[in-house]
């Protein structure tokens, strides 16, 4: 196992070279800064860690898969419409899109400049499968509810999985993909909970109750307890898997592990009150 | 001569690369098929899949091999052409409906990202690893060239170099890189690979100052839109930064602004045409062309060298 001082090392170097790789200042000057998934970055990070590969290699592949995340999730914040009162809008709009296609040439440059062509591949083929699977999320096109849970994990995930597949590693696979998956979907039940607006659940509900074309927040507190319930499964099941990664794989940092038990133990109280609370 | 007889006797591989282009882009979505698809049929002059396969034939040509660096250079230039309809807020193009029209922005967005992403898995058949090295810069620099153009829009201070800069981004470099990587994948020695990248650069330089021309002295019927648009949508191109040492032109331009008014953008647009502006920038652009030219003829004697010189010229000389 890693020192604890190592992997916290590690993670500031590949933080510290993630941020001068972002910056760009009239970027910064017009858009909010890109947000870095912290528990992406460490997940990621312990993996790399873990499979005892060279400082560089930590380095590239951490640094490179960062910012394509970081690519796509820019891409995300463009909007189909700009308020009104916003004057410098459309500039903020062209700007995002800009923003993400610069990133997402900065993992290719970073990658061939280290002749790494198979990861350029690995980490594109994540790209294809995520985008395909947004579309569907978006769209709600799934025709069944296994379907879409695993379209939402794709779009989380994709990246990762696909450099544990290039490894070999499939108990980080599992993971990976289950804790990403988890994370998002905790993150869909408090918005649904919060503002009544959640993407997935829009989806749920057009599959549980398709004649219902009443707005997701104003369905009935019956049907709301339903979709949550629905929601509580696949993160159980996603929870199971993680359990049996864990026993699996060689004791991780400290670091890692504790932010597991929070995001797991995040779920188990929102689920507990909800449920309790209807 | 119409540009495309020029390159006839490329004509099977083209359909090769056509029909390429359409496999790869069979994404498991139908959404996201068609709205690739959509964008593939709108069509375009595939000049960059043409500059590919002109380069490898100075080289050892496969088209099993080169259609790995054509195909994704195509591709990489439709998934900017999405995302930037989106930068536009564009409704239409080539007179079809953009995909953010058909559509929205936000599919707009994935479409552009799978297309580029389609796009890097293919080119790693490429295992040189100086393609990609290029390849990834060039990629890297026409975003910056887009950030450039968005921070130089309506900055009536900036000046040729700045120009140039943004040119060469913009619309050169991906041009050049297309030569170039056509020989690189084809096993032509460094010493002419590189002078197909300044060849192919310095007709990107000349094709994208003659555009900026055009939109000047180009009818609406040939634009497809009304003269003077660039300026309109705060574009400082050759042909303005040269009218603009007339201090009388100079005071009418920098108030130009995205409300100005057909009257306002006529009256302008015949100082321009009156100052000597357009000959000036005709000149520049000549000029690129000839380097174009005299590179050429460092080259090695073949069929596609002449049809480089047939195609620079064309393009240097085009009317719209």
């Amino acid at each position: 196992m890693i020192h604890l001082q190592d992997f916290h090392t590690t993670i500031e170097r590949v933080r510290d070279q993630l941020s001068k790789k972002l910056f760009h200042s009239y970027l910064f000057q017009n858009i909010e800064a890109p947000v870095v998934d912290e528990d992406k970055l460490l997940f990621l990070v312990s993996f790399l860690h873990q499979l005892g590969l060279s400082k560089d290699e930590i380095d590239n592949y951490s640094v490179t898969t960062m910012l394509l995340q970081i690519a796509l999730d820019t891409h995300e914040n463009v909007q189909n419409s700009i308020p009104e009162e916003e004057s410098s809008g459309l500039k903020h709009r062209q700007l995002t899109v800009l923003a993400g296609t610069y990133y997402s040439g900065l993992f290719y440059q970073q990658l061939a400049h280290a002749n790494d062509i198979e990861m350029i591949t690995t980490l594109a083929a994540g790209v294809k499968e995520v985008n395909e699977h947004k579309i569907s999320v978006y769209r709600k096109d799934s025709d069944a509810i296994d379907k879409l849970m695993n379209s939402v994990k794709l779009v989380e995930s994709s990246l990762f999985s696909r450099i544990a597949d290039q490894f070999g590693v499939v108990e980080w696979k599992d993971l990976l993909t289950n804790v990403m998956f988890v994370k998002r979907m905790i993150d869909e039940e408090n918005r649904f909970l919060q503002s009544g607006s959640s993407i997935v659940f829009d989806g749920l509900k057009k599959l549980s109750f398709p004649r219902n074309n009443q707005e997701l927040a104003k369905i009935s507190s019956e049907q709301q307890k339903y979709l949550l319930s629905i929601c509580e499964r696949y993160i159980d099941f996603s929870i199971n898997i993680i359990e049996a990664a864990i026993k699996k794989l060689p004791a991780m940092e400290n670091l890692t592990k504790e932010r597991l038990d929070e995001i797991l133990g995040q779920n188990r109280s929102i689920n507990k009150k909800t449920l309790e609370e209807g | 001569m119409k540009l495309k007889m020029m390159y006839s006797y490329l004509n099977s591989d083209i359909n090769i690369i056509e029909r390429e282009l359409e496999s790869t882009i069979e994404a498991q979505s139908p959404l996201l098929r068609q709205a690739s698809l959509h964008t593939l049929r709108a069509g375009g002059k595939r000049i960059r899949p043409v500059f590919v396969l002109l380069g490898g034939k100075f080289g050892d040509y496969d088209i099993n091999v080169i259609k790995n660096v054509a195909v994704p250079l195509e591709l990489i230039h439709m998934a900017s052409l999405v995302h930037d309809d989106v930068i536009d807020d564009a409704e239409l193009r080539r007179g079809q409906p953009t995909i953010k029209a058909k559509w929205d922005n936000r599919i707009a967005m994935y479409t552009g990202d799978y297309i580029f992403a389609r796009a890097l898995e293919l080119i790693g058949e490429i295992k040189e690893p100086i393609a990609h090295r290029i390849l990834a810069d060039t990629i890297v620099q026409l975003s910056v060239g887009e950030i450039e153009q968005i921070k130089d829009k309506y900055n009536f201070d900036q000046n040729l170099k700045n120009y140039f800069r943004r040119i060469k981004r913009k619309t050169a470099l991906l041009i050049a890189t297309s030569c170039q990587l056509g020989a690189v994948a084809s096993g032509v020695e460094e010493k002419d690979h590189k002078n197909l990248y300044r060849f192919g650069y310095y007709v990107g330089m000349s094709f994208q100052i003659t555009d900026d021309v055009l939109d000047f002295t180009g009818t609406e019927q040939e634009l497809g839109k009304p003269a003077g648009g660039d300026l309109l949508q705060g574009n400082i191109t050759l042909p303005v930064l040269y009218a603009m040492n007339n201090d009388a032109i100079r005071n009418k331009i920098i108030n130009v602004h995205e409300n100005s008014s057909r009257a306002e953008m006529d009256e302008i647009i015949t100082m321009i045409k009156q100052s000597g502006a357009i000959e000036k920038s005709l000149d520049i652009s000549d000029r690129y062309l000839a380097k174009a030219l005299d590179i050429l003829e460092k080259l090695p004697q073949n069929k596609a060298k002449k049809t480089l010189r047939d195609i620079a010229k064309f393009i240097g000389k085009r009317k719209y």
